[in-house]
Formats: C-alpha cells, sequence, structure tokens
C-alpha cells in the first residue's frame, strides 16, 4: 500500500463528515418536521414514523458499509489525491435514503390525515425588533486576519525576489512565476478581502433571514433561534478568519517567506476540512433553529398550534419555491441553516454569482 | 436518538423574546385584522409598552410568511386609530391612542353592541354575559408568557 501522505488523509475528512451528518437528519429537525415533511409534534413517537426513522437508519449503514468502505480502500490503494475529489459523489446514495424516508412520511400523512381541527399558525415575537445586534461583532476575527496579511505584505514587498511563484503543483512545488508587480504581489490579500467581504454580506443576511418560530411553543423556540444565530454567525467569521489564515499562508509562499512543500499543501487543507468538520458537529448538536438547544420548560407546548402546512412548496422536501411568500432565505427543512425561496429572482443571482466569480478569477488569474 | 433530545446545556445569555404575534391561516378573520387585533390586545394587556418600536415591515412579513401589503395595511389601520405613530427613522412606534374622540368611542360602543345582542341572540342571557366579560377582562389585563394576539 502506498503511504498515506496528510494531503490524502484530508481529502478523506469530508467523508466521516457526510456520514455523521447524513446520520444525524432526523435528530436535527424541529418537531413538525420529519424528513422534510410537516407533521403534528404530538406524532413523532407515532409507530409509523418511529419505524421510518429505523429503516432510515438500516438503508443508512447499508450505503455506509456496503458501498463506501469498499470505495474508500479503493482510493486508498490507488492513492492519488485529485481521484479524491470524486468521493463528492458519495452524497448521492446518501440523498436517495433520505428521499425513500421523505416519500415514506409523505404516503403516511396522506393516509393519517393528521390534526385536521388545528390551528394553521405563523408567530412572530413583537418585543425586541433588533434581537441580534451585536452578533456582527465576530467580524473583526477575519478581519484581524487580513489586516494582518496586508501588513506582512506590505512590509515584504521590497524585499521580494522579482520573479514570484504564482501556481503551485499538487506536490507544493510552484510551477508557474510571474514578474513582480503590485497587481501580482497582492493577490492573497485582494482574494481575503473579496472572501471577508463575501463572509460579512452573507452572515448580515442571515443574522437577518427569518427563524420561523414554531407556534406550538413560540418562547422556547424564540430563545433556541437565538442560541442557534449566535453560532452560525460566530461559525461563519471562525470560518473567515480560518480562510484568510489559509490565504496568509499562501502569501507568505508567493512572497518567498516560506519554502512550499508536501506539508505546505496538506496544513491549509486540514485547517479548512478540519474547520468544516467541527462546524457540522456544532450544527448537529445545535439543530435547525436550535431545535437542541436545551432552554428549560418556558411553558407547555400547545398541540392544537401547529405551522401551516406548506409542503406543497417544497420540492421532494429540499428546494423551495412559493411566489406568496415575501422571504429569500427560509429556514432548511433538511439539515441545518436557511436555504433560498427560488421564486425570488435575487436567489438565482445568488447562486449563479459564486461558480461566476470562479471562472472570472481564473480567467484573470491566467492572464497573468 | 430522537428521544434524548434536546441535549445541551441552556445557554445564559438569552434575553426574553417578548410578546408574540399569531396569525391563523384556517381562521376566517382576513390575516391583517388578525395581526390588529394581536397589537391591540398586546398593548391593553400591558405587553407592549408605549414608546416600543414594533419590527420593520419587511421582518414581520417575512417571518410571518405573510404578503409585504398585509403587513402594511395592518400597521396603518393601527396608526389612523391611534395605537401607532411613524417616528422619523419610519418606524412604527407603539402609542396609547389620544384618549377616546367622540368617533373612536361611538365605534367602540357600536362594536360591543354587536358582540352582546349575538350573545343574546345565541340565548347568553344576562348573568352570563356578564360573568364572562369579567372573567375575558381579568385574562386579558393578567401579563401571562406570550400573551399577545389571540387571532380566533
Amino acid at each position: 500500500m502506498i503511504p498515506v501522505d496528510g494531503l490524502t488523509l484530508a481529502l478523506l475528512i469530508p467523508l466521516p463528515v457526510l456520514a455523521y451528518v447524513t446520520w444525524a437528519l432526523p435528530d436535527v429537525a424541529p418537531t413538525s418536521l420529519s424528513f422534510g415533511v410537516r407533521v403534528p409534534p404530538s406524532e413523532q413517537e407515532a409507530p409509523g414514523l418511529r419505524e421510518i426513522r429505523r429503516s432510515y437508519r438500516r438503508n443508512w449503514l447499508a450505503v455506509s458499509l456496503g458501498l463506501l468502505a469498499p470505495v474508500l480502500l479503493l482510493f486508498l490503494l490507488a492513492a492519488r489525491p485529485e481521484n479524491l475529489l470524486w468521493l463528492e459523489l458519495a452524497v448521492v446514495p446518501y440523498f436517495l435514503v433520505y428521499f425513500a424516508a421523505h416519500r415514506r412520511v409523505r404516503e403516511l400523512k396522506r393516509a393519517k390525515r393528521w390534526a385536521p381541527s388545528a390551528q394553521a399558525i405563523a408567530v412572530v415575537a413583537v418585543g425586541d425588533p433588533d434581537p441580534d445586534d451585536g452578533m456582527m461583532l465576530g467580524a473583526i476575527a477575519p478581519i484581524a486576519v487580513l489586516l494582518a496579511t496586508l501588513i506582512v505584505g506590505i512590509l515584504r514587498y521590497a524585499g521580494a525576489p522579482a520573479l514570484l511563484p504564482v501556481h503551485f503543483g499538487p506536490s507544493g512545488t510552484p510551477d508557474s512565476y510571474a514578474p513582480k508587480s503590485l497587481d501580482v504581489f497582492f493577490i492573497p490579500v485582494e482574494i481575503s478581502a473579496f472572501v471577508t467581504a463575501l463572509l460579512l454580506g452573507l452572515t448580515y443576511l442571515v443574522l437577518r433571514a427569518p427563524v420561523r418560530l414554531d407556534p406550538s411553543s413560540p418562547e422556547q423556540a424564540a430563545l433556541r433561534s437565538h442560541v442557534f444565530r449566535q453560532r452560525m454567525s460566530a461559525g461563519l467569521f471562525g470560518l473567515g478568519a480560518v480562510v484568510n489564515l489559509v490565504l496568509l499562508i499562501e502569501g507568505l509562499a508567493v512572497w518567498g517567506l516560506v519554502t512550499p512543500g508536501p506539508t505546505f499543501v496538506a496544513v491549509p487543507l486540514i485547517l479548512l476540512l478540519g474547520y468544516s468538520a467541527s462546524f457540522a458537529f456544532v450544527a448537529v448538536r445545535t439543530g435547525q433553529m436550535g431545535s437542541r438547544v436545551a432552554v428549560g420548560e418556558v411553558a407547555p407546548p400547545l398541540a392544537s398550534r401547529i405551522p401551516r402546512d406548506d409542503d406543497r412548496y417544497w420540492r421532494a422536501g429540499v428546494f423551495y419555491y412559493n411566489p406568496e411568500d415575501p422571504a429569500l432565505f427560509v429556514p432548511k427543512r433538511v439539515g441545518v441553516g436557511w436555504t433560498l425561496n427560488f421564486a425570488r429572482p435575487v436567489a438565482w443571482v445568488i447562486i449563479l454569482l459564486p461558480p461566476l466569480f470562479g471562472i472570472g478569477l481564473s480567467l484573470a488569474i491566467h492572464r497573468w | 436518538m430522537i428521544g434524548s433530545r434536546p441535549r445541551q446545556r441552556p445557554s445564559k445569555s438569552v434575553r426574553s423574546p417578548g410578546p408574540f404575534l399569531h396569525v391563523d391561516f384556517r381562521s376566517t378573520r382576513p390575516l391583517y385584522l388578525q395581526l390588529c387585533d394581536g397589537v391591540v390586545a398586546a398593548i391593553g394587556g400591558g405587553a407592549l409598552q408605549p414608546g416600543t418600536p414594533l419590527p420593520s415591515l419587511r421582518r414581520l412579513s417575512e417571518e410571518l410568511g405573510v404578503n409585504f401589503h398585509t403587513v402594511h395595511r395592518a400597521y396603518d389601520v393601527l396608526r389612523q386609530d391611534g395605537f401607532l405613530f411613524v417616528d422619523r427613522r419610519q418606524r412604527f412606534i407603539v402609542q396609547t391612542p389620544p384618549s377616546s374622540t367622540e368617533w373612536t368611542q361611538r365605534s367602540w360602543d357600536a362594536a360591543q353592541r354587536r358582540l352582546l345582542t349575538e350573545g343574546l341572540a345565541r340565548g347568553i342571557g344576562g348573568p352570563e354575559l356578564t360573568r364572562r366579560i369579567r372573567n375575558l377582562l381579568r385574562e386579558l389585563t393578567s401579563p401571562t408568557p406570550g400573551g399577545g394576539g389571540v387571532a380566533k
């Protein structure tokens, strides 16, 4: 067997993270949802839904052991880091397992006709119009790393070699050089500034996205969603800080302050993937909109109040298209966080922006 | 796993979420009137104090998933009735309505009359009506958690 280096190991991290997140899917959902289908919270422990959850976990186990283990072994034996990118396809079998459960819950719901007399309620807290003031303070972390990169760059500019390495191969050795100019020299700082601006904008939007409180216990839901937003904004700013740190390391290599090698390629990847894995762990433990955060018994839940049945706007329980909903971001039904309302044209702009930016960036780099 | 949720220690740094407004999508009462009812009930019960800014139109409509114009209409009715005013930053601020003018008294009396005559028509006698009104008044003026909009 070929010795496994840090890079290969780093590229393997997403797989256990994916397995962990998909295993936890039924646990992170709020009580009014089961596999992306609205159900009355009082029915969560009904035998039908329990059986669907059990069978989801059985199928999960079958996918994890039967499909992924051999694939993993194969990739390890033929360890070429580039090949490992194919592991992203592992999302497909896990999605199919989820989708089977989603369909079974939908059928069960049709057969049972749950809670026909309950009120279909939406709730909003009105006492505190700006509940998330102060959470943007976390922006200090990515901005501090960005400033550090800028300062190192400015101090180094005069002493840097005349020919700068601008691209590195898989083993970390430079394979492309460019003559020193302000433009080329400060590329890491420019990307870092762009990433910081992007994450700041995203966090700003996330903090203003609706949380859609559970009407059966709005007090608990409001307290939980507050904790959820705190952790989400902190997590996004932390991500910004880690990405900027990676760009600082790249900068050090471009500016001739460190000599790139295999470790140089592995460290940023381990940083990024390690951070994403911990973020996923915290997200799962927090639950969607804080559904797993203990806030104590504020008031007993009211079984007669359930959220409006909006199943028809959710394709496969995952994609949201509702022209009557004014919100651009809405809480996801499966997993943790928010998703876009694709009936808003801005949603498509947001979806298409990152790929367009990626293409633009690679064109710009090739020009140099 | 399901039975074990929630698992975490309570967080300390949380504020009271304040009064809640609800709308019931299965009710026959128009949504904007349900919103008006909720705000008026929260002011009447003391949960919303004069000077409190209400959430922006955008936030309220996105959180409830109802049309922007529905919320705007509700705020506008409340402003006309004197329960809200708009400050220089275009925020809607709670206020105690300027003490009852002849018009508001007349319309309040008319609403009262409509409810009481319906009660009488349904065969609820005078003493029973008085008892119910007294109970309701007690319920509305005692601050309960989440006591706000009762949309029915």
